[in-house]
């Protein structure tokens, strides 16, 4: 039995044509992430960058892990323009795509994470997020990830996954690009 | 001085996932002397693992959701989900070992043969759960869960083929999380066998 991560982009026009379209494996959940599942796990807390690299100490707690939602640029599927391998110890986005119509802005759509799926011997469940480029121009995206809400005295934001495709995607603007990830175990 | 444990078995190895589960156990006689080890990839989350997972992340109430008792549950977001650092004897939650060697599947909901706290036949002290704090090392960053059991019966408990971990969910419901099946283990009279799972990311 393994657990999997998968992502997959999907490029399209304004009128659905599709573009482009890649699925692959990723093999990117970071630091984070696993802090969070301990403070989960063990009651206890942890110190934990948030996205813009300060610790906070997280603790459990019930908005801990939300991806479904807006979030803007907070939590959810976010893309970003730096090209630096991951690292494990990657805290966000090295240089984040900002949320708005202009240059070098996507417009971000509404996260959607389903419910669970089994199937056979398949369990998983998928984050859909949606961003426009309505900016006037072309947006290259080398890399995207996954923020997530965590807890620690107040809402702060985490990393949990980073990918960087192999190849830059270049995005022309009055297109929409589409991230999903799906998390799953397979016996 | 240190004595070398008379059997050492490696089960198997993987290529490290992105978010991979490991276990390795030791069994010690009554004198502390270890008689047995073993380790391998852990095979094992279970579909409550997930829909824990995905309550999370959705922040919204999902049913279907079967308990270690076999009772279907709706759980939400809540700060209590996947918390197993079980105290001595506690056994609603925390790592647990059985005698169950029925294969895995997906949807297993708790051990199919668990030991129960006790010094009766076929029964176990649980101690206390500890942990490592989670550290970097390469391209991987991992914590340990570790939690020990007692042999404090008359007699040897043999048979041991199945671990895994029962995981608060919600207030007070109890969730499998994780089950693997193992060779088959013994621990002597006054033995203690320690199951650790080390969580981690490797990018």
């Amino acid at each position: 039995m393994r657990i999997e991560l998968w992502g997959e982009l999907v490029l399209e026009d304004l009128d659905g044509k599709v573009l482009y379209r890649k699925r692959e494996k990723s093999r990117s959940f970071v630091r984070a992430w696993l802090h969070l599942l301990y403070g989960h796990i063990t009651g206890l807390g942890i110190a934990t960058p948030d996205i813009n690299g300060t610790n906070r100490t997280i603790v459990e707690y019930a908005t801990n892990f939300q991806i479904d939602g807006y979030g803007g640029t907070s939590f959810g599927i976010v893309f970003g323009t730096g090209d630096t391998a991951v690292d494990v110890s990657d805290y966000g986005m090295e240089a984040l795509i900002a949320a708005g119509e202009a240059a070098g802005q996507f417009q971000y759509c509404w996260n959607e994470v389903s419910e669970r799926v089994v199937v056979g011997a398949d369990c998983y469940f998928t984050v859909t997020r949606r961003a426009f480029n309505l900016s006037g121009g072309d947006i290259t995206v080398a890399e995207w990830g996954l923020y997530a809400r965590m807890w620690a005295g107040s809402n702060y934001y985490m990393c949990a996954v980073r990918d960087v495709p192999g190849a830059p995607l270049l995005v022309p603007t009055a297109t929409v690009l589409t991230g999903v990830y799906t998390l799953k175990i397979t016996v | 001085m240190n004595k070398e444990p008379e059997e050492k078995v490696k089960v198997e190895k993987e290529e490290p996932e992105t978010m991979g589960l490991a276990y390795s156990i030791e069994i010690k006689d009554k004198d502390g002397k270890v008689i047995q080890r073993i380790s391998g990839p852990a095979h094992s989350y279970v579909r409550q693992f997930y829909e824990l997972m995905s309550v999370q992340a959705q922040q919204a109430g999902l049913g279907g959701i079967t308990d270690t008792d076999g009772v279907v549950r709706t759980v939400i977001a809540h700060a209590y989900n996947f918390f197993c650092y079980a105290p001595a004897t506690f056994t609603l939650y925390g790592i647990r070992i059985g005698k169950g060697s029925t294969p895995v599947t997906i949807s297993d909901y708790c051990l199919e043969n668990p030991l129960e706290e006790g010094v009766g036949v076929d029964q176990v002290n649980h101690l206390a759960t500890t942990r490592t704090v989670p550290a970097v090392v390469g391209t991987t960053c991992s914590f340990d869960l570790l939690r020990a059991v007692v042999n404090n019966s008359l007699a040897i408990i043999s048979n041991i083929r199945e671990i895994g971990i029962y995981m608060r969910a919600y207030t007070s419901y109890y969730l499998l999380g994780v089950r693997d099946i193992v060779p088959s283990l013994s621990i002597p009279i006054g033995g203690t066998m320690s199951v650790k799972y080390t969580f981690s990311v490797t990018v």
